[in-house]
């Protein structure tokens, strides 16, 4: 089987990761670069400015009171005409000398504008920086520089104007250099720091962005998948939906187009699920359709493609398969499907329709195959093959259940519906009691329309209720009528599932029987069994309130459904008509005998009249009286027919045995309910 | 364009025509010493023919000043430069007369030796006209103003008058009026003493009052002002009052034997008076009510 999980493609996941991680990358690292060159530009102003102030101190306490010493002899436009007298020079040297032995100074030089050394800690006078020095050109324009030098060591080389006296003139530029390496040690160690600090700082802060941005692309990625896999799947069952299964056939089919490949297209239908929903409630609905879903999965191949439509519908395609390959395979399926399941305690096996359109046989688009295996599906629903190979136009087909509704709507208006009855008689006297009323269809085209082809049509629409509602009315006006004529016959009328869901029903009953002056007890409403488990609650209320008026309750079908017995319980039943497939076997299968004596027995039990119907020979006939049944209906005793045409005479039983009725008419019957 | 509008424009460019007529006229009987208009101060010939032959031949002069006394003359933030009302006067008499005045910085207690001895041509640099000096040179008298005591912010020394100074030590530059000044007032004092520190610059004197070695520097009211005023300095110094005493008049120190360059100094000086500009550069300098009505020589 081919049931793909929806996954987004793993690389746009992790693009939009990668991307995420990227960006968030570049404002973590712009700041940690940001920061890093802030700090390592300010640890250089500080130094320099260290410095500049360093060099203040040695200028103003060192060299000025050194050349001031001979008072006047200094005042001069420029140190480099005049020189030092030997008394400043010594004056100097003896001032700058401690502090270059201890290395609190590296160097110091008095300088005259020209660059002339004028003074030099150590006395040479060749060195010194070049005039042209852009600082040495600032410092004898008045302005003080300083420069991290890195050598050997570092160290901070300061130019500043040589301020001779508290006048302010500057006689010459002071050079001095200042050991740095100790303070730019103890800076680069804080730099260091600052950047362990932020950049430890900033890397978590980037692992954590790197997490949410991880975390949120899952999340996303997660959302997307899920939100697609639901788009395209089925929430109960996990299987594909209608659309996925839309899309993917359209690309297999057009592969299959391409490459010449062949395969089916299955449409499936469980049987009676809307029983099962009815009955056990929606809650072993939904169990039985994953049970069901389990079941065809483990019947599939690996290529073959499951999905469900809705309700109780399921597609499949299988490609590479022949006809008689699809059919063996489904054969297969509908044998697991039919294995027993429990719901809800209650043991059942499933039945399922299948209609199976081939490719390239029946079609080539998926709009075709589908409704190809959807007519051959119905055909398999109506007939006795579940599994049934489109074969052509020939089948009537839901799709005309439009038309039929259409049409049958016209029928109510135009009259084109008539009534047959079914005689019922008492047991052993054979007294007729009542008749069955049973819709026919004068169609003024096709002429008289079975049962079978429009009911289903009604029943599916709501079609039912005014179709009810005209059988209910016309039975008691023929009723009138064989009562005019001296006959005190019950009528029975069927009554569906819906009918008992509509509010107002008991009150139209009521209302008919006042219109038609009709005794309440001379009218039998009868209903199948599952129709009592649909919408409990109102379906009782209802029932009840017929009840009431004094009408007849009649189960149809008993034993066919999936009744359970406590549902009868608290019931006011008249009347239980026992399933024809019971009754029809009683001539020679013990079982099916016990189960009618069972149910009449029940019926009794019930204070209900139990009801035999489908008698066709005498001998069940026979059997049913010693059986002690109530009442009987059959062929044997007569046909539906209008009422006019109904033999009032008492039955006899005949004492040859008459065959009258084939398993076909017997099965059309069976869907005149 | 309309006809209004035509007419408009014909009217303005005749007032320009107009006036570019009258200024033309004006420049060319534009007075020496007065600002022309591109803002030189105009040479006077006659002066400078009369200039001596030396002079006119060199092309410059060179006035003796210690640039210790802002605002009448100090060094810029350069420490090179010098700056004040007295280098533009030099200057602004240096254009009238049709050469440089160049200021070199000196010794003011020996500045008069230097120019006896020929080294420089006169002295500008705030120098009182005293009688005593008049004996070495002349003077050329281009301000008037009195003495002020400066003295620290607060005024410690209670110091309010010359009569205060008793019992404390004064600084003032060495060879200035200040110093003769201070030694008069230390005659009068008795019993109790006054001790004089007299120093190479004004500067010096004020590094003694800021470090409290002094009560009081003596010096002329402009400098003592601007001290006491501006920003970086008026925390620390402030008048002892507002009183000026023994007011008197600077002059440029031109030697005796040069009796050619005192009179063209003195002519220059009278055409820039004459011409509003003497009067502008004091304002320059916020120096207005120091200002002397005509240019003379030794006061007369």
């Amino acid at each position: 089987m081919w049931i793909r999980r929806a996954r987004p493609r793993a690389g746009s996941t992790s693009r939009l990761f990668v991307t995420y991680a990227v960006a968030s990358l570049v404002p973590v690292v712009a700041l940690g670069a940001l920061v890093l060159q802030d700090y390592r530009r300010d640890a250089a102003e500080q130094g320099r400015m260290q410095g500049l102030s360093q060099a203040d101190v040695i200028a103003q306490m060192v060299v000025a009171p050194a050349l001031d010493s001979s008072g006047s002899q200094n005042l001069g436009v420029d140190l480099s005409r005049r020189g030092l007298s030997a008394e400043q020079y010594d004056m100097l040297r003896e001032s700058t000398g401690l502090a270059v032995y201890r290395g609190s100074v590296q160097h110091l030089r008095l300088r005259g504008f020209t660059g002339r050394v004028i003074f030099s800690d150590d006395g040479t006078t060749s060195v010194g920086v070049p005039v042209s020095d852009p600082d040495f050109r600032a410092a004898a324009a008045g302005e003080s520089r300083a420069t991290v030098i890195t050598g050997q060591t570092q160290t901070i080389r300061v130019l500043k104007p040589l301020l001779a006296g508290a006048t302010g003139q500057s006689v010459g530029v002071l050079e001095v250099y200042l050991p740095y390496q100790a303070i730019a040690d103890r800076r680069d160690q804080l730099v260091m720091r600052t950047v362990k600090r932020i950049g430890g700082g900033l890397v978590a802060l980037y692992l954590v962005l790197a997490l949410l941005a991880w975390w949120t692309t899952r999340s996303l990625r997660r959302y997307a998948a899920d939100q697609r896999h639901h788009a395209l799947h089925d929430a109960l069952t996990g299987l594909p939906n209608r659309v996925a299964y839309r899309a993917w056939a359209e690309q297999r089919l057009e592969q299959a187009r391409r490459d010449g490949e062949h395969g089916a297209v299955v449409l499936v239908d469980l049987n009676r699920f809307k029983e099962v929903n009815d009955t056990l409630g929606h809650h072993a609905g939904d169990d039985l359709l994953c049970q069901v879903s389990e079941r065809f999965r483990a019947g599939l191949g690996p290529r073959d493609i499951l999905a469900r439509l809705g309700g109780d519908e399921f597609a499949l395609l299988l490609p590479g398969r022949s006809g008689p390959e699809a059919v063996a395979l489904l054969e297969d399926i509908r044998e697991r499907l039919g294995a027993e399941m429990v719901l809800d305690g209650v043991p059942l096996s499933i039945e399922a329709s299948f209609g199976i359109a081939l490719y390239p046989e029946h079609g080539s688009g998926v709009h075709d195959l589908k409704q190809h295996a959807d007519m051959a599906m119905y055909q398999a629903k109506r007939g006795t093959a579940d599994i049934v190979v489109y074969s052509g136009d020939n089948a009537a087909h839901p799709h005309q259940w439009l038309k039929v509704q259409a049409e049958l709507r016209h029928a109510l208006e135009r009259d084109e519906l008539v009534l047959h009855y079914q005689p019922k008689v008492s047991l052993p006297d054979g007294e007729v009691e009542g008749l069955e009323a049973l819709v026919r269809w004068q169609h003024p085209e096709r002429g008289m329309v079975p049962p079978g082809d429009f009911l289903p049509a009604a029943e599916h629409s709501g079609l039912i209720v005014p179709l009810t509602e005209w059988v209910l009315r016309r039975a008691l006006t023929d009723q009138l009528g064989w009562t005019a004529a001296g006959q005190s016959w019950a009528v029975s009328v069927n009554v569906s599932a819906r009918n008992l869901e509509v509010a107002g029903f008991p009150a139209l009953v009521a209302r008919l029987l006042a219109e038609t002056g009709t005794p309440a007890h001379r009218l039998v409403l009868e209903v199948t069994e599952t129709a009592l488990a649909g919408d409990v609650a109102t379906v009782e209320r209802v029932i009840a309130e017929v009840a009431a008026l004094g009408v007849g309750l009649s189960i149809d079908d008993f034993g066919a459904g999936f009744t359970s017995l406590s549902q009868l319980r608290g019931k006011p039943v008249a009347e239980i008509k026992i399933d024809r497939q019971f009754v029809k076997d009683v001539a020679h299968d013990p079982q099916s005998r016990a189960i009618v004596r069972s149910v009449i027995e029940l019926a009794h039990g019930l204070g209900s009249r139990a009801t035999a119907e489908g008698i066709e020979t005498a001998e069940i006939y026979r059997w049913l009286i010693e059986a002690g049944c109530d009442e009987a209906q059959g062929y044997l005793i007569g046909r539906p027919v209008p009422w006019p045409q109904i033999d009032a005479r008492r039955f006899a039983v005949p004492e040859e045995e008459i065959v009258t009725a084939s398993q076909n008419v017997t099965a059309t019957e069976g869907m005149s309910r | 364009m309309t006809r209004l509008r035509r007419a408009v424009a014909v009217t303005g460019a005749a007032l320009v025509l107009a006036a570019g007529g009258c200024s033309s006229v004006e420049t060319e009987i534009t007075p020496a010493g007065a600002v022309n208009e591109i803002g030189i101060v105009a040479k006077d010939a006659e002066l400078y023919a009369a200039l001596p032959e030396g002079v006119r031949t060199k092309g410059f002069i060179r006035l003796v000043t210690d640039a210790s006394y802002a605002p009448m003359e100090y060094f810029s933030a350069d420490g090179r430069t010098i700056i004040g009302f007295e280098p533009d006067l030099a200057a602004a008499l240096g254009q009238v007369l049709g050469i440089r005045v160049e200021l070199v910085v000196g010794v003011f207690s020996t500045a008069i030796d230097e120019v006896d001895a020929g080294n420089y041509d006169g002295v500008l640099s705030s120098m009182t006209d005293t009688p005593e000096r008049r004996e070495r040179a002349d003077f050329v008298n281009y301000f008037s103003t009195g003495t002020s005591i400066l003295v620290q912010r607060g005024n410690p020394g209670a110091i309010e008058e010359l009569g205060d100074l008793c019992g404390h030590a004064v600084a003032t530059e060495a060879g200035t009026y200040q110093e003769e000044m201070l030694k008069r007032v230390r005659a009068t004092c008795g019993t109790t003493t006054l001790s004089i520190h007299s120093l190479p610059t004004n500067a010096d004197a004020l590094v003694e009052l800021r470090t409290g070695r002094v009560a009081a520097v003596l010096q002329d009211y402009p400098p003592a002002s601007y001290i006491a005023t501006d920003a970086k300095t008026s925390a620390f110094f402030q008048l002892a009052s507002d009183k000026q005493y023994e007011p008197g008049l600077f002059g440029i120190a031109v030697d005796k034997d040069n009796a050619a360059l005192r009179d063209c100094l003195r002519g220059a000086l009278q055409r820039l008076i004459d011409s509003g500009t003497y009067t502008d550069l004091l304002a320059r300098w916020e120096l207005s009510a120091s200002a002397v009505t005509k240019a003379t020589v030794n006061g007369r």
